[in-house]
Order: C-alpha cells, then structure tokens, then sequence
C-alpha cells in the first residue's frame, strides 16, 4: 500500500498517515487498499483523501477463479489465483460445512456430493464489500466535525472532499483532478 | 499539611495499624480488602510519615506515595465519539488513577469541528466541580492555537492540555503536554508509557501548586476529617456506589443525593460548628450526588467570631 499526504503541517500528516494504516489494519482491508493520498488544510479548511482499492482481478466468479470438474465424489477446484484461495475456503465451509470440504493441497479441494457445475457461478469477491468496508475507514479516519461533503467514486477509486465551511467550486476542481489522477494511476 | 499515602500489605495487626493513624491524627481515606491482603488509602500529617512507614515494615507491608490522591479529575475530550474515545482519552484516566486520583470521563455535547467546536454553561459548570481538569485536544497546531481555547478559558479550576503537534504553551492552561494528538490504539509503546508518565507529572506539579494556594489560607477542617463524621450516616452506608465518598483539594463528593442527605450533614457538629457554617453544601450538577466544599479558617472566624 501507498500512502501520500500532504499536509500543512507536519505532525499532523505523519498522525494522519499512522492512524490511516492502523484503521485499514484494524478492518482488515490493508492487502484490499492500493494507493491512499491525503491532502489536509486545517488552516482553511479542507480534508481531503482518495482511495484506490486493488482490484480482486477480473475474475469474481469461483468458475473463473478455479479449474472445475466434476470428480466421483464430487467437485474438484484446482484455484489458479491464491488470492482467492481464503474467499473460496470460506464459501464453501459456510455452504456445505468443513465435513464435506476436504483441502487436499494448497491449492486443490474436494466437495464432496457436490456437481461442479453448482460452483461455476458462485460469486466469491465482490468490489461492493471492499467498498462499504473502506468507506466505513474512511468515516473513522475523517474529522470529526467536517460534515459537509463531496464524494468522488468509480468502480476502484473513493474520493472524499470534506469540511466544516461552505463547500467552494476550486475545492471540488481538486478532488475531481486527484480522483482522476488516482483512478487513471494504476 | 496532610500528605495522601498507600500502605499495601496483610491483615496481621491491621487494627495497631487503624490505631496509630488515628493516634498521628491521620485519617484512612479508603480501604480494599482481598482475602488475607489490605490496600489502605490514608491522609497524614507529613511530619509523621516516618512513623508510620515504621509501623509498616514491623508489620510486612510497605508504604507508597500516591501524589494524586484525595483528587477528582476530569478527562476531557472534543465528542464522546471513536475519533477521541478509548484512546488516548480513557488511557489517560486510567492511568491518572494509578497514581490515586478519582477519575471521570467527559465528552463534550458540540465540541467536534474546528470553528464550530462549543462548550456549553452547563459543562462548564460541571467541570468547576473536579480538582483539575486535563483537556485532551488533536493534532492540528492551527487549529489548538486559534480555535480550541475557548473551551478551557472560561474553566476555574486548574487546566492540564494535552495536546499533538509540538507548540508553545497556550495561555489559559497551568499545565501543557505535547505529543498525544489522535489515536486509534492503546497506548502501550514505551514512548506512549514515557508521555503517560509527563502527564502524570504535570497534573502532579499543578496539584501542588493547587495544594499549596490552598495551605497559604487553609481549609477550616480537612475533607478526610468530614469524610470520617458522615461515612457512618445510614445514607452513605447503604449506598451501593463504588466509593460513595471522594475526596477533593477543598471538600468532598457525597455521593447520594442532595435532597436525601443535605439536612443530615448541615447539622454535624465539626469543632463546636454546624457543618453548614464552615462549608457551601450544594447539589453537584452531575445526577444524584451533593458537593461540600469547605471554607477556610479566616473566612470561618470572619464569618463566626
């Protein structure tokens, strides 16, 4: 993960700067998050901090995720992309218990009783998640008084422009020219 | 001048322990008890302490300083929120009590902001109660030194900010820390544990001072002495708040309501003087507690000759 921030004040960028990796930490979602930048004015005030979350590939689906056949006692996954080894596990303990889930190796697992073509389908990561799990760190790490908002998203990007003062147009030009920048940065 | 002590050790010959202090004209303040071992919170006389750290080591225990004891101290923060609660605010209060002091958690109902960040007649009232108060601000330089003050300017008892960035000492607080600011984490890091200690430090200097103001005029009577005329008030007995009696620099927090105990306790007889003669006994703006705040000699003889 990226940090950038700049700040007006060097204290305050440095405690911003810890506290958005613990926060990120504490959720959970620290492999989820990208690039972070900060930008923070008290002086004026603004905060500003866009996010980028790494994307979980373009595949969603354990079909796509896996190499799938069906096997005499039931269906066997061969995962292709280790990052979804976790969500899959998961899944399937969740839908058929640990008794019908046997991990052989690593990368290889068994569900017993089940067709293959039952799992094709199975959505395992969806971008909704990390966003609501990102927004929610976003809301802790923001100050607290700052209610008055613009947002900024796109499939990868969250971008929050905030304040306790009336939102100005130049304010909204630069979160729209970091979201930008953040979402065209990969 | 009394000074707060803790003895730490076993039951045996508890009673010669109770019998000297009372004997060194000392008072026990409060007293725990777990199986066959005893904590006791005394005041004495600081000419006496060797004494009674005599008595002590004879008897197996020992004797510790706890500089903030016989104190009620008010944590403050801008909300009651996660952006400042349980830490550093709760660290702080917790820590606070290691050495003695009765702590009380505060958030403020519109603190949050920096321009809009207000403090309300009420809060400032109840802040008037305590001893001192720490106040518990962010990370901003700019926005402590121009925007933050009015919360703690109008405050009358001793205030300890603890604040982030680096910066000088603002006016209207007798007591600064620096190098706190936000946090989302317990602060248990041997840097966090060195700047809990300068906290601890600074509100200690500052009750002293406070102490000291208070010994140039002194009190008529001391709370502890108070303390031990209405602990056995069937009021405070069969009350079943931790505590029900803290101590302050110059009264006392009963904790049961005014309404129920304030007659009973005006007409104690301290000295030859009906409570209410030497001290305001109030109702405490925080629920169902009365506050006696005593007045010192000079103003009592000026008052009663």
């Amino acid at each position: 993960m990226r940090i950038e921030v700049e700040s007006s004040e060097g204290f305050g960028g440095e405690s911003y700067e810890g506290l958005f990796k613990r926060i990120v930490q504490d959720l959970g979602i620290y492999r989820n998050v990208d690039e972070a930048r900060m930008i923070m004015r008290p002086d004026i005030p603004f905060f500003l901090v866009s996010v980028r979350m790494r994307s979980p590939s373009s595949t969603s689906s354990i079909g796509e995720a896996t190499e799938l056949r069906d096997a005499p006692e039931g269906a066997r996954l061969t995962i292709l992309d280790e990052n979804f080894a976790p969500a899959i596990l998961r899944w399937l303990w969740d839908a058929y218990g640990r008794d019908r889930t046997d991990q052989l190796s690593r990368l290889e697992l068994v569900v017993k009783g089940v067709k293959a073509d039952e799992l094709r389908d199975v959505e395992i990561q969806s971008m909704e998640r990390q966003k609501s799990q990102l927004l929610d760190a976003l809301w802790r790490i923001l100050p607290e008084g700052f209610k008055v908002r613009h947002n900024l998203t796109n499939r990868s990007t969250i971008t929050l422009m905030t304040t306790e003062a009336c939102m100005s147009r130049e304010w909204i030009e630069l979160a729209e020219k970091v979201h930008e920048e953040m979402s065209n940065d990969v | 001048m009394y000074e707060v002590l803790m003895f730490d050790g076993g039951l045996y010959r508890i009673r010669d322990f109770y019998e000297t202090i009372d004997d060194l004209g000392g008072f026990i303040i409060q007293e725990n008890r777990s199986q066959t071992m005893i904590t006791v919170t005394m005041a004495l006389p600081d000419e006496e302490r060797g004494t009674i750290e005599e008595l002590a080591r004879q008897i197996g225990g020992e004797i510790s300083d706890i500089p903030l004891g016989g104190t009620e101290i008010a944590v403050i923060g801008p909300t009651l929120g996660r952006h400042h609660m349980p830490h550093p605010i709760c660290d702080i209060a917790e820590y606070m009590r290691r050495f003695g002091a009765i702590t009380i958690v505060m958030g403020l109902a519109r603190g949050k902001g920096r321009e809009t960040a207000q403090i309300s007649s009420d809060e400032k009232a109840i802040i008037n109660e305590y001893d001192a108060a720490i106040f518990v601000l962010g990370n901003f330089k700019d926005c402590i030194e121009k925007e933050k003050s009015r919360l703690y300017e109008d405050i009358e008892v001793p205030v300890i900010l603890v604040v982030g960035p680096d910066m000088d000492k603002p006016d209207h607080c007798e007591g600064f820390v620096s190098g706190v600011g936000r946090k989302c984490e317990r602060m248990r890091k041997t840097d966090e544990i060195k700047k809990l200690d300068e906290i601890a430090d600074t509100v200690e200097s500052v009750i002293d001072q406070h102490r000291k103001e208070l010994d140039e005029d002194p009190l008529f009577v001391h709370p502890a002495e108070i303390k031990q005329r209405i602990e056995s008030l069937p009021a405070v007995k069969d009350n079943l708040r931790p505590a029900p009696i803290v101590l302050h620099l110059d009264g006392l927090r009963v904790k049961v309501p005014y309404e129920d105990i304030a007659q009973e306790i005006a007409s104690i007889e301290i000295y030859g003087r009906r409570l209410d003669e030497i001290a305001d006994i109030t109702k405490s703006r925080l629920g169902n507690s009365t506050l006696i705040k005593i007045h010192s000699v000079a103003r009592v003889m000026d008052q009663f000759p």
